[in-house]
């Protein structure tokens, strides 16, 4: 009986593993296919979409900077990343420490107007931001973005917050508040360290949001030297015909800054997770 | 006691922080919401005040009505595929049984990096007709080729699978950190105890991750509700409105339709009926986590 | 790794004066590149494009503008030119604002949407002051832009949207002599070609627009007839009427007997075309465009044995056989707030991207310009560019729905066919749908 039960749990760990294992290899095939595709021509690509390529040339990618202007949308999008993420992490944090410690009138408000933020499709504030943008004259700007790419990306950034800090012993700011330390102090130095698995996750998110953001790009900036790299992958299609391997080689120009930068997080992540976990 | 005196808001800290901060959220977000909701009791072009005439006409939208069962269907799915696969594998995670826990660990995110429009192209041509590759693999099988996009019956569990597929990730990192923050000596305690992976999770991690549940259900159901960008590259909402979804309506309206007072009174009914969707549900679960 | 609580709370402080100082400088920006005056530098004029034509069957059309810049030096043309899909939905966007560029590109749909609201000027003045100009052009190639007798736009090209292209090699080996002349025959074709194996028409569907522009246009005129569609915009004709139903109900016949690859509304135009082009299909409805796309990509044998044709006649249609649907589609319109020596300097670039010399250049390039081109080398155009030309020459244009309609009813209708294709609506129900939405249009 005991044997027969054993048996049933190691074909279920075993089930379980490969279960996990072909999810993972189909988390990695979009971007092994990605990378190989780059390199076929079109018309290899429209005979078979899945075969590896005969004979791989680089010609997409010596292409794709012939196509609108690659320079300026990389250095856009970059620029958007550095100067918003920072900010969309001290903004959510701060909001997310308030709403999990501190009791205040208008708070369940504000948490409600914050949702909203989540529920809304960006799409139905596009025409109304533009409005406003374009009466307040801010539109066209290198920092036209900022506002927008902060605002929409603080609603769900301050939930993880905001769920995680509640998860923290109150008993951290208790003693940190004997000791005599400042509610800055507290807030920064004490629990922001603690919030590292977290944020982590929060990076990565307003690095996406940011980075793949097309919406917002398209319609609040003109000049083509604020282009950013969302709007120069639309160069690759006409009004009747598209450079398919061209704009694959572009999505992989486009993704491989973004995955390098997960790869580099993600050691991040893991210390970070270990910390958290020696301080509980 | 002196817990309240500690956490309460002082004038400092709220104008140094919660104002300026709130005040930025207020200019770019709910400014541009009161404009949109501004154009929808206007007619189009917003030159006459029609009140809640386009309200009226949406309630009676058979169209309307139609995305929002596609939205809500897919949501079911993504809710058990997102959040329910991320938690198992999470879980798994917190056992010592599952092999190659790095490199696992390390792809499962993989696809949340990949933008939305990225995985919808992707997966559009997994699903073609001719070269796919689940068509190849039907073949091997000697199964006719099935057109996945094609048929109004299975168009929409065909979108959605992209979208679950895509955001695992998402979910199993957030479960990881919440679960990484439940303290090992509670851990070892109902190991010790002899409790099985399944008596583990359900009795001590899940209780222990509540507030982490909640927010990953709002998010997962928010984010869903309002899905555009996935569907947008892979069937536009076709064939016909088979797989139309309310943003994808909103879109259309506003964007190729030029009606842009209906397509604002679209996106304000989607506000107010996910609010009252997540609302509800964060009542359900959430009833005394919230305090 | 982490910043000390100054550090943080000075980026907070950046934030709020970057929030503070976009708005600062971004007005004084405005007033010289915006779409003011431009007084601010009398000598420059200061002059805005919107265009889509990035790829390489623009580079005409980005020519003419740099020639106009190098003989303009007065004029500072700055372009704003993406690809056609966001073009639209920026567009949609600036329009919903009134915020257009001073010159753009826009279908006869997209300025439907913008004359009742006085964003559009009108060329009715200029064209009268320059009679060489204005008679240079083809017959009605302003019907699509014309409302009140005003002219709004000056049409770039003047092209067929519906051409079916054939294989004659894939015809013959199916036992087709020629290309079909009656509906039955046509349809007899279909169920032949099938039989042995090939999909006889290759189309891609997933915008949806494909189908409704370039063969179902075509199709519901050869039922109603223009004067139907004319009745109909006037609003003395309706969806509902039977003609209208016919043709609803004929497109959905073809699509029941299998006339058409299975996967249609799930592909594009790009990859219908490589059906085309690797013999899978013996078929395909596009618009005249497809002939550089042909004579660019497709496989010499398969340039060579492509014949053109329209569709043909069908029983009891009240429509003219020998119409395709047509016209200028695209124009160029300029925004009704230019005045004085901006308005003059647009007008003069409009000029140079559609008189003569520009017609000369593009019908070489094998396009289709929207004048009488006087004198042209032949021998620059491809087989398939004459075939057009003699396949056009004794051909009427008839309406090209997504460019006559408001776009409104263009989505309801163009929707609904893919919907019709899948079986999904009957065509009665679908006509009826259509004509809810075409009486609230006033």
């Amino acid at each position: 009986m005991k044997k027969h039960t054993s048996l049933t749990v190691k074909l279920g760990y075993a089930g379980t593993n490969l279960m996990v294992f072909l999810f993972s290899l189909s988390a990695l095939f979009p971007i092994v296919w990605m990378l190989y595709t780059s390199l076929k021509t079109n018309k290899e690509f429209s005979l078979s979409t899945m075969s590896i390529p005969s004979s791989p040339t680089l010609v997409n990618y010596v292409n794709a900077f012939n196509i609108g202007n690659i320079g300026s949308a990389i250095f856009s999008s970059v620029l958007n990343t550095i100067i918003t993420v920072p900010l969309i992490i001290i903004c959510s944090f701060v909001i997310g420490y308030f709403f999990s410690r501190i009791e205040f009138k208008g708070k369940k408000i504000m948490m409600l107007l914050f949702l909203a933020g989540m529920m809304i499709p960006i799409h139905a504030l596009l025409v109304p931001l533009f409005v406003q943008f374009k009466w307040m004259g801010m539109l066209d700007n290198r920092f036209t973005l900022i506002l927008p790419y902060i605002a929409f990306n603080v609603p769900v950034a301050i939930f993880l917050f905001d769920s995680f800090i509640k998860g923290i012993s109150k008993e951290i700011e208790e003693a940190a508040y004997m000791d005599g330390s400042s509610f800055d102090y507290t807030m920064f130095r004490v629990i922001f360290p603690i919030c590292l698995p977290i944020m982590s996750t929060v990076a990565i998110l307003s690095i996406l949001g940011t980075w793949n953001e097309f919406s917002f790009a398209l319609v609040l900036n003109k000049s083509s030297e604020l282009f950013t790299l969302p709007i120069w992958l639309t160069f690759f299609s006409g009004q009747h015909t598209t450079d398919y391997t061209g704009k694959i080689a572009g999505l992989v120009i486009t993704s491989l800054p973004i995955i390098v930068m997960y790869l580099f997080f993600s050691k991040k992540i893991m210390t970070g997770m270990t910390a958290g976990a020696v301080k509980g | 006691m002196s817990n309240s005196r500690l956490f309460k808001l002082r004038a400092g800290p709220a104008f140094r922080y919660l104002v300026p901060i709130f005040s930025v959220y207020a200019f770019t977000v709910l400014l541009p919401l009161l404009i949109s909701m501004y154009y929808s009791i206007h007619n189009e072009g917003s030159t006459k005040f029609v009140g809640l005439q386009n309200y009226i006409a949406l309630a009676k939208d058979n169209d309307f009505w139609f995305a929002l069962k596609n939205n809500v269907i897919i949501t079911i799915f993504a809710v058990i595929g997102q959040v329910g696969i991320a938690f198992v594998i999470a879980s798994f995670f917190m056992t010592k049984l599952l092999k190659l826990e790095g490199f696992h660990r390390l792809v499962i995110f993989l696809p949340v990096v990949l933008a939305p429009v990225v995985t919808g192209y992707l997966w559009s041509l997994i699903y073609n007709y001719r070269m796919g590759v689940l068509n190849w693999l039907l073949n091997l099988f000697h199964i006719d080729p099935v057109l996945w996009l094609d048929n109004p019956n299975y168009v929409l569990y065909s979108v959605s699978v992209p979208l679950v597929w895509q955001y695992i990730g998402l979910y199993f990192i957030i479960f990881l950190a919440g679960m990484q923050n439940i303290s090992k000596e509670v851990l070892e305690a109902s190991e010790i105890d002899g409790a099985t992976w399944f008596k583990k999770t359900v009795y001590v991690i899940l209780p222990l991750l509540k507030n982490v549940m909640n927010v990953a259900l709002i998010l997962c159901i928010t984010g869903t509700l309002k899905i555009f960008d996935h569907i947008y590259v892979m069937t536009g909402g076709g064939p016909g409105r088979s797989s139309m979804v309310m943003a994808q309506y909103a879109y259309n309206n506003a964007f190729t339709m030029s009606r842009l007072s209906y397509g604002s009174t679209i996106s304000i009914g989607m506000l107010i009926l996910c609010a009252i969707i997540v609302l509800a549900m964060s009542r359900w679960i959430g009833g005394e986590a919230e305090k | 790794m982490f910043m000390t609580i100054r550090k943080m709370q000075m980026l907070l402080i950046v934030l709020l004066i970057v929030s503070i100082g976009l708005v600062g400088c971004g007005k004084s920006s405005s007033t010289g590149n915006g779409n003011g005056n431009g007084e601010k530098s009398a000598d420059k004029i200061t002059l805005t494009i919107g265009h889509f034509d990035i790829d390489d069957n623009g580079a005409i059309f980005r020519d003419a503008l740099e020639k106009f810049r190098k003989e303009h030096p007065e004029v500072n043309l700055v372009e704003e030119a993406i690809p056609h899909d966001p073009y639209r939905v920026k567009m949609t966007t600036l329009g919903a604002s009134g915020n257009l560029p001073d010159l753009f590109v826009a279908n006869g749909s997209m300025l439907l949407d913008y004359i009742p609201k006085g964003y559009v000027g009108s060329y009715n003045e200029a064209l009268n002051q320059d009679a060489e100009w204005k008679n240079g052009f083809l017959p009605n190639s302003f019907d699509e832009f014309t409302t009140d007798g005003q002219i709004y736009g000056v049409p770039t090209a003047m092209f067929s949207v519906h051409v079916i292209y054939y294989n004659k090699e894939l015809f013959e080996k199916a036992g087709i002599a020629s290309f079909p002349q009656t509906w039955e025959e046509f349809t007899a074709a279909i169920g032949k070609l099938k039989d042995s194996g090939l999909t006889p028409i290759a189309m891609g569907n997933k915008s949806n627009v494909p189908v409704g522009s370039v063969l179902f246009g075509t199709l519901a005129d050869r039922y109603t007839g223009t004067d139907w569609f004319k009745a109909m915009k006037e609003g003395t004709a309706k969806f509902t009427d039977p003609e209208f139903v016919n043709a609803l109900k004929a497109l959905q016949e073809l699509s029941k007997i299998g006339a058409f690859n299975p996967d249609i509304n799930s592909i594009d135009g790009d990859q219908a075309r490589t059906l085309y082009f690797n013999k899978q299909a013996a078929m395909m409805v596009d618009g005249a465009w497809a002939v550089t796309n042909i004579s660019r990509d497709a496989p010499e044998d398969i340039e060579s044995a492509t014949g053109m044709a329209i569709l043909p006649s069908v029983p009891g249609g009240k429509g003219d056989p020998m119409s395709v649907a047509g016209g200028s589609g695209w124009s160029l319109a300029f925004n009704a707030k230019l005045t004085g020596a901006k308005k003059d300097a647009a007008i003069s670039l409009i000029k140079s991207v559609s008189g003569q010399e520009y017609g000369r250049v593009k019908i070489e390039h094998n396009g289709q310009p929207p004048v009488k081109v006087k004198e042209y080398d032949q021998s620059k155009l491809s087989p398939l560019a004459v075939d057009y030309f003699k396949l056009m020459s004794d051909k009427k244009f008839s309406p090209i729905y997504d460019i006559q309609l408001a776009p409104a009813l263009v989505e309801v209708i163009y929707k609904g066919i893919q919907d019709l294709l899948i079986g999904g609506v009957t065509p009665e129900d679908l006509a009826k749908k259509i004509q809810t939405v075409r009486d609230t249009q006033k």
